[in-house]
């Protein structure tokens, strides 16, 4: 088939609205929600990936988030140790890093965080439903809430520990990532070593918002049993590693009475917001004054501020052909060690750059 | 080939990657690194010397190609074993002579390259340089490398090719030229033979002794000319070290070195550019490697110049283009340029990702 | 993944070979193929569908291959559909022939309603070749009834397509009753709730109306009562994407009556017409603007009709939307063309003109400029100079390079009417702000246009005026100008003549500054602007002045220049050899040792292209 004729076909899907698919049987899932105050049960299994789980009320942000993390191992203090801090895109949850999170803490003695975003897991509203909105900076302002928590808390129980952060975000989170850097305290930002965004673009992110009513239509909120539900995200190829999926994807499921299982997560909701997930990520990335490592799935499909980014040698890219867009859930080995390596070079203030030039003392600084 | 990264992975390889890893990588075309395209199997122990009937057959490749028609799979494999012939004794450091026009990057836009040509001259009437970055990206990586291989072979004292670092094996594999020479050919066997190519490419040359030429920049681990020369060149980018750097470093503008963003090579500051060319007896380092609107720039008190030509990088960047004619007394010149006009440039979209969340 | 793909090839073949035995090995294979999850593969298996059909013969092919089809063009993706769509348009021969071909019809039915744009139009040309192919019996029996059930079917998509498989059936419906009715179902369709639908029926029926201007004697007066009718609508219609079409289905309509001579519905067609050209759609106004020559055609039997049109036309000009303008002003010489009468042209059209040329839009003036020299022939010589030339003037000092370059262009009509002379003055400025232009390819265009005004201009002019401008462009910093600065000079020299040549051009080249042939460019520039000289300048000019600049360089310090000058001498050789007795004494005596000489040149080029000319001249001299 020619490309021009694939094209076609592509331009044009993305037009015309497709038949509707396996549509909830009983109604939106939101109308069944736990009630807010209730506690949330995490599905098993989580602390094989992290050491501890959480539920961290914020009452200035009026929500009571769920957390997943792993402390750093105490380590000698002369050295640096890092924590990876994950942001995770929308519809997705905290438990999506867990396959990563137990790679890198299995390599190194590295801390791992990871959360439920708004609206997405068992992160809930402290009141009322209604008053959550879902802007960008919602997000940032939240995540930027936790990691001054994370840091106040890794100080005190590690004191005399050199912290230092690495913040990843996959899709939306990672636009998050890009956005919270500018809003950290000057304390905190001293320690980020680096961002990380997992497949993300934004003007493919844009154009896909554009056909995400077809997405939705295809996507249904309730399935018999959880394993229909696994089933179904790796028929789509929407994870692409079964081992992953069966920690990633009972996290986005709540259990009915009836044995069924309904989305927690109500993507329709987020609607009015999404104008603002996307928009100026790659320039803002791209500007970001610290280290930057982008990693993308399948291909190499930047955006123009992305691809003069590369060009100028802005940021650090990684491509994982072999990966779906759930990089961390489909290359949870290589994106480790992807994350790790990107640490170790720029995570260090004081780097020795090897040198046999004899004639003089050359400076050394670090890229950030 | 583990992990398909821009920035080749160290440390990755200390530790032994986990044998689960690619049991999830559906049918990637993983080449391993033990097959050879045959290209160099035997290699002449003398510089290649052109007969009438080599030369009747370049010709007639150089204007197949300068119509933009690919050559076929064993036209390819003659060419680049008589490449390999004369790339191999060509040196670390390439002298080359001035009058000379010098270039960067082109990464497949075949029409702007003739267009380069449309405005710099024909090869062999006017020298070239060019300084790498020939295929990726673009959308006729197997045209522009062809063709200016055949130039290399045909006209070996007229122009001198670099090697980039899009021109290795792992690269290649991500931004383009892997899937293009599949998609063109039906196999990887002519991405083999250019890859396997790539390692004979000189990675420095040095005009009149006076213009340090390269892709990427200076290293910490090269002080003076002669120790490129030390080098073993004839193997893939390393993931690190001197021959990396040469292909991989920016400067920058800040002093000394500094740890480089793009996760390879290292970025030099002013001083480290001045004591180089000190050192070296030397007026200008050029170099492409990134990619700057107006085709060249200065940087470092125009100790080093950066020249990128191809114009409207990804059919999308709206940047100008430049080359660098040198003249025999080592008078500069800058030629700027834009896009060719092209019929049927294929517009730029892209498949929409099945996803956004 | 090649792998994969060559596989498939082999396997296809090897069931070729099996086909005779009569086992079912293709028809699995390819359910197979496009069971595969890679639509690629899926792409590819449907590609390969004929040979496929080949192998299984017409029989299998009508009973297994064809009712497997029709399955799947129910369930896969667009991509394959297309490709199936476009197979079956050409499968008639697989299934034994013309007498089965309806067996094909419910796939390509099936396939003609999806609601990608792609697949159904593949799916319609598709039905439309096998339509051609069916007899009478078989169009009336289930041909038309897939007319009907498309048509009439809940979905747009099916409709769209029952618009482009009338004209298989229109003009072949010779019973007056049955046509009657397929223009009935049109024009339910030229009436339809969704504006997709509406715009296809417009489109396609200029193609029918044409089908009957093709049988003039086919319709009825009924029939045109549906046509008018539909047109009626269509001209109505709330949308301007369907409105638009409405001026190529007017013409159309007027191209019937001319045929038949049929005059009596002239003035309404007109009185429609006009209200086209002025109706308040801008994409309708263009349309007309961009139609015109064609509408007005169309009238132009009647003078009286063609004056009617003048007010209309001159509003267009004058429109708001500049893209109707920019239309309007390449349709001014052929419509005064068309008016024959030059008072109507000077007093109408000529301050039209004078008004687009002063157009704030670029593109209207570039637009005008494209055609409005053709006026000149058209005007009484003295209007032409006073009224005319003036406006030409102005444009060729338009801020837009295109606006000068295309008057510049078509100057010749001009020249041919009121020679050259009222236009040289404004030229000559013109001329050298293209010549700076900083777009090499503005500076490339007017150099192609100087040998047709050296002509023109006559020498004198040019020496006094465009001497030196010609020169200058040897030294341009890009090379393509200087090469076309030197291809300049020749055919500068091949109009004006070898003792011009000499005088004008070599004697001056050979005066270049000192300094600035210092630079190898200048030098290799030179070298090649004498060498092709040197074919239209006398024998005497090549040995004393071309010759001993050659030589002067076979020394040079760059090898490029040395290679170069071997290639002169080569030309130098051919051009003298014409007079063997006269010159062979220079040849061997001085040329072919030089030859020599360099083709011991430390150089490897130097020595290949001195060989090749030693070569050469050797067949010369032969």
């Amino acid at each position: 088939m020619s490309d021009d004729l694939r094209k076609g076909l592509l331009s044009s899907r993305f037009r015309s609205a497709e038949p509707l698919l396996g549509i909830s049987e009983d109604g939106a899932a939101p109308a069944e929600a736990a009630p807010a105050q209730a506690a949330p049960t995490p599905p098993c299994y989580w602390n094989q990936f992290f050491h501890s789980n959480q539920q961290i009320p914020a009452r200035a942000r009026g929500l009571r988030f769920n957390v997943y993390q792993s402390l750093p191992r105490a380590a000698d203090s002369s050295e640096s140790v890092p924590v990876f801090v994950f942001h995770h895109g929308a519809g997705s949850s905290a438990l999506t890093f867990a396959p990563l999170a137990r790679e890198l803490t299995s390599r190194t003695n590295c801390g791992t965080f990871a959360f439920d975003a708004r609206g997405h897991g068992l992160t809930t509203p402290l009141r009322d439903q209604d008053s959550v909105s879902f802007y960008n900076a919602d997000f940032a302002q939240d995540f930027q809430f936790l990691i001054e928590q994370l840091r106040l808390n890794c100080q005190d129980s590690l004191p005399g520990v050199n912290l230092r952060f690495v913040l990843v975000g996959h899709s939306l989170g990672g636009s998050i990532c890009a956005s919270v850097f500018s809003e950290l305290t000057p304390e905190t930002r001293a320690l980020v070593t680096g961002v990380a965004a997992l497949d993300v673009v934004e003007e493919a992110a844009v154009a896909a918002l554009a056909s995400v009513d077809t997405f939705l239509a295809k996507t249904p909120s309730v399935f018999p049993n959880m394993t229909d539900a696994i089933d179904w995200h790796i028929k789509k190829g929407y994870s692409n590693c079964r081992a992953s999926a069966e920690i990633a994807i009972p996290a986005l499921f709540r259990p009915l009475p009836s044995g069924k299982v309904v989305r927690i997560t109500n993507l329709q909701v987020f609607r009015p917001y999404w104008h603002t997930w996307f928009t100026g990520f790659s320039s803002r990335f791209v500007d970001l004054p610290t280290a930057k490592l982008l990693m993308l799935a399948g291909s190499d499909h930047l955006d123009k501020q992305l691809i003069v980014g590369q060009m100028r040698g802005k940021f650090q890219l990684v491509v994982f052909q072999e990966s779906g867009h759930f990089i961390q859930e489909d290359t949870s080995i290589k994106t480790a060690i992807t994350l790790l390596d990107f640490y170790k070079r720029n995570g260090s203030k004081t780097v020795v750059i090897k040198t046999n030039w004899k004639s003089r003392n050359v400076k050394t600084h670090n890229s950030s | 080939m583990e992990v398909d990264s821009d920035v080749p992975m160290r440390d990755a390889v200390d530790e032994p990657l986990d044998p689960t890893l690619d049991e999830d990588a559906r049918a990637f075309p993983a080449v391993s690194e033990g097959e050879t395209s045959g290209i160099a199997d035997h290699k002449s122990n003398k510089p290649l010397e052109l007969t009438k009937g080599s030369i009747g057959q370049l010709d007639k490749w150089i204007e197949h190609l300068g119509k933009c028609q690919i050559l076929s799979e064993e036209d390819v494999s003659s060419l680049c074993k008589m490449a390999v012939d004369v790339l191999q004794f060509e040196e670390n450091v390439q002298p080359v002579s001035v009058p000379v026009t010098i270039c960067g990057d082109v990464h497949g836009q075949f029409h702007d390259l003739i267009e380069l040509f449309k405005i710099g001259g024909p090869c062999p009437d006017t020298n070239y340089l060019f300084m790498g970055d020939y295929v990726d990206r673009g959308y006729y990586s197997v045209e522009t490398v062809s063709y200016l291989v055949a130039m290399k072979v045909r006209y070996p004292k007229r122009i001198t090719i670099l090697r980039g670092n899009h021109e290795s094996r792992q690269i290649t594999q991500v931004y383009g030229f892997y899937d293009e020479c599949l998609r063109k050919y039906g196999s990887a066997n002519v991405w083999k033979m250019f890859t396997d190519l790539f390692d004979y490419f000189p990675i420095t040359a040095l005009v009149d002794n006076k213009i340090f030429c390269l892709h990427g920049g200076l290293s910490p681990m090269i002080e003076t000319v002669d120790q490129v020369r030390e080098l073993n060149r004839i193997q893939e980018v390393p993931h690190e070290g001197p021959m990396c750097d040469l292909l991989w470093s920016d400067p920058d503008d800040r002093g000394g070195w500094g740890i480089s963003p793009r996760g390879a090579g290292f970025t030099f500051g002013q001083d480290i550019s001045e004591q180089f060319n000190h050192t070296n007896d030397l007026s200008l380092i050029a170099r492409a490697h990134q990619l700057v609107m107006e085709g060249y720039a200065w940087s470092h008190q125009q100790s080093v110049v950066t020249i990128f030509s191809a114009p409207n990088y990804c059919y999308r960047c709206g940047n100008q283009a430049a080359i660098m004619e040198v003249d025999e007394n080592h008078n500069r010149q800058f030629l700027q340029y834009e896009p060719s006009m092209r019929p049927g440039e294929p517009t730029v979209s892209r498949k929409t990702p099945d996803y956004f969340l | 993944m090649s792998g994969e793909k060559d596989g498939s090839e082999k396997k296809i073949k090897a069931g070729q070979g099996s086909a005779g035995s009569g086992d079912l090995y293709p028809l699995a294979l390819l359910m197979d193929e496009l069971k595969h999850d890679d639509i690629a593969n899926r792409v590819e298996a449907m590609k390969k569908l004929d040979t496929i059909a080949l192998a299984l013969g017409p029989q299998r092919t009508r009973d297994e291959l064809v009712p497997f089809l029709t399955e799947v063009s129910q369930d896969d993706e667009d991509e394959v559909f297309a490709v199936l769509a476009e197979q079956l348009g050409k499968f008639v021969p697989f299934i034994g022939g013309s007498k089965f071909a309806t067996l094909l019809l419910p796939a390509l039915e099936i396939l003609a309603s999806t609601e990608e744009t792609l697949v159904r139009d593949r799916a319609v040309e598709s039905l439309n070749n096998i339509a051609q192919e069916l007899s009478e019996e078989q169009l009336f029996h289930d041909f038309i009834p897939l007319i009907e059930h498309l048509a009439t079917a809940e979905w747009f998509s099916s409709k769209v397509s029952s618009c482009g498989l009338f004209k298989s059936v229109l003009a072949r419906a010779k019973d007056d009753k049955f046509r009657k009715e397929l223009l009935a179902l049109y024009l339910q369709l030229v009436q339809d709730d969704t504006p997709m639908v509406r715009r296809a029926a417009a489109k396609n029926l200029p193609t029918l109306i044409d089908l009957l201007t093709q049988n003039p004697d086919l319709s009825t007066a009924e029939d045109w009562d549906y046509i008018s009718n539909m047109f009626q609508k269509i001209v109505a219609d709330g949308q301007d994407s369907v409105k638009f079409l409405a001026v190529e289905i007017l013409i159309s309509i007027l191209k019937f009556f001319n045929k038949k001579k049929d005059t009596t519905h002239s003035r309404d067609l007109l009185h429609s017409s006009i209200q086209l050209i002025s109706d308040e759609a801008w994409r309708v106004r263009y349309m007309a603007a961009d139609r015109f020559d064609a509408l007005a055609e169309e009238f132009s039997s009647n003078p009286k009709f063609m004056e009617e049109l003048v007010g209309p036309f001159l509003s267009l000009c004058e429109d708001n939307e500049s893209d109707v303008r920019k239309a309007a002003a390449k349709q001014i010489p052929r419509f005064s063309e068309l008016l024959g009468d030059s008072q109507v042209i000077v007093k109408s059209m000529l301050p039209t003109i004078q008004n687009l040329s002063m157009d704030e839009s670029e593109a209207v003036r570039a637009s005008l400029a494209s055609e409005v020299t053709n006026l000149a022939p058209l005007l009484p010589k003295k209007e032409a100079v006073d009224s005319l030339i003036p406006i030409l003037l102005n444009m060729l000092k338009d801020e837009f390079p295109e606006v000068r370059l295309n008057i510049i262009a078509k100057l010749k009509v001009v020249n041919d009417v009121v020679g050259i002379d009222p236009l040289s003055e404004s030229l000559l400025p013109a001329i050298t702000e293209l010549a700076k232009d900083v777009n090499w390819r503005v500076r490339m265009a007017i150099i192609d246009y100087i040998p047709l005004l050296a002509e023109q201009l006559g020498v004198e002019f040019f020496d006094k005026q465009l001497g030196d401008l010609c020169l200058s462009w040897l030294w341009d910093t890009v090379y393509s100008i200087r090469m076309a600065a030197v291809a300049n000079l020749k055919k500068l020299t091949e109009t004006f003549g070898s003792d011009w040549s000499r005088d004008e051009i070599i004697a001056r080249l050979l005066k270049s500054d000192s300094q600035l042939l210092e630079n190898f460019v200048y030098r290799i520039t030179l070298l090649m602007a004498l060498t092709d000289l040197v074919p239209v300048v006398s024998p005497k000019v090549v040995t004393e002045k071309i010759l001993p600049f050659i030589d002067h360089l076979a020394t040079d310090g760059v090898a490029n220049i040395r290679f170069n000058v071997a290639k002169s001498y080569a030309v130098v050789v051919k051009s003298l050899s014409k007079d063997p007795t006269k010159f062979s004494d220079l040849i061997n005596n001085s040329i072919i040792p030089n030859l020599k000489k360099l083709s011991q040149d430390s150089d490897v080029d130097v020595r290949y292209y001195a060989e090749q000319s030693i070569e050469e001249c050797k067949s010369y001299l032969a």
